[in-house]
């Protein structure tokens, strides 16, 4: 279903209900699966993309066409990862300033449903090495295959900078990769 | 003498003199044709070169893009997936969940104000009006019954009264207000010897 038709459909009263279905059947894996890798426990990223959709439902009739509306669901998904991230930091008595992402290293070895090989476990616990915002770059691009263009819409940075937040991330992971073989 | 379309300089003693012509023949203007073609060629080559453009300091980054590409692609064959799961039809019973807390269960039913009828209104402000006119009428009332209930009390009662209660100031009091009597009535139903005793009880 083209995202046009849902947003034609849902600006009538009438078939909303039915144009939102037909949107969070479209997007509702994409959005779980973009909050999962950040948020790495299920019940929180349940919790999380119920917030999301419902931000979406009470912001839809606001969306302005210029945008892309998978890439404006993704921003509203990615602001309220970052907003619980920071929130689960000041819980758990960690600086702000610490961008990295390693106090979420305890919920990566308690989450219950992870049942990863080694080399997947392994990539996570790279990626948790990563700061924030390069572990964000790299899942879009390398889980999601996003454009830098759709990134950048998203997250609000510069081509430019995604791209050497994408290759240092990159590096990095390389360099966990043979350090831990 | 040298023809001029023949490049052979070597002089009149190496050909004969039929074979130093050029025999070649171009078109009509060629040469000042092939100068403009070369110099519109020139131009071309000149604006081609100018509109292709990379962005500022590509070079320098576009050996990392291939590079992160490689790793990315190595890294992408031994894992390619994260390893995370969900549970059991999770995907299926999201979208009634998400609804559920998204949507308002039952609609909105506007609720239609329905106009009182115009003799309500007129109840009501006549039923206000009529409490404050008893409650005017009687404090008016209150007023008055004073003076009302002291003309039914005799005067042996008020000297008695006055006999008992009465203090040394009140003639002070009296004599502030004696002026604003009328002195023709003044102690005219009041007979001497009450005035006496009622002087020699206070003073």
């Amino acid at each position: 279903m083209e995202d046009a038709l849902i947003l034609e459909k849902f600006a009538v009263e009438r078939t909303r209900e039915e144009a939102f279905g037909l949107l969070l059947k479209k997007y509702q894996q994409k959005i779980y699966w973009h909050i999962r890798r950040l948020i790495i426990d299920h019940d929180d990223t349940d919790d999380l993309v119920q917030d999301v959709f419902i931000k979406v439902w009470k912001n839809l009739h606001n969306f302005r066409e210029d945008a892309q509306l998978y890439t404006w669901i993704y921003r509203i998904a990615t602001n309220e990862c970052i907003t619980f991230l920071n929130k689960k930091k000041q819980r758990q008595n960690v600086s702000l300033d610490d961008d990295s992402s390693t106090y979420l290293a305890d919920t990566l070895t308690d989450t219950s449903y992870f049942n990863g090989n080694q080399a997947q476990l392994k990539l996570q616990q790279a990626l948790l090495t990563l700061p924030e915002k390069q572990r964000l770059v790299f899942n879009m691009k390398y889980f999601d295959d996003l454009k830098y263009e759709e990134i950048s819409e998203i997250v609000g940075t510069s081509v430019g900078a995604l791209k050497a937040s994408y290759h240092l991330a990159v590096k990095k992971i390389e360099q966990f990769f043979e350090a831990n073989d | 003498m040298k023809d001029k379309h023949t490049n052979n300089q070597e002089g009149p003693g190496k050909l004969p003199a039929e074979l130093r012509v050029n025999p070649f023949a171009v078109p009509e203007n060629y040469f000042v044709e092939l100068t403009q073609k070369n110099l519109l060629r020139q131009r071309l080559n000149a604006d081609l070169k100018d509109s292709f453009q990379v962005p500022e300091g590509y070079f320098d980054q576009l050996q990392d893009s291939i590079m992160a590409g490689i790793a990315a692609e190595k890294l992408r064959a031994q894992v390619s997936d994260t390893g995370y799961r969900v549970p059991e039809n999770y995907f299926e019973t999201l979208p009634a969940k998400i609804k559920a807390a998204a949507i308002p269960s039952s609609p909105v039913v506007p609720v239609r104000k329905l106009g009182r009828p115009r003799w309500v209104q007129y109840a009501a402000a006549a039923c206000v009006t009529l409490a404050l006119g008893i409650s005017v009428y009687f404090r008016i009332a209150s007023d008055n019954s004073t003076d009302n209930q002291l003309n039914n009390v005799s005067d042996q009662d008020i000297l008695s009264y006055l006999e008992l209660y009465g203090e040394p100031d009140d003639v002070v009091y009296f004599s502030e207000f004696l002026n604003d009597v009328d002195e023709r009535y003044f102690g005219e139903e009041v007979n001497d010897q009450d005035i006496e005793a009622y002087l020699n009880n206070t003073l």
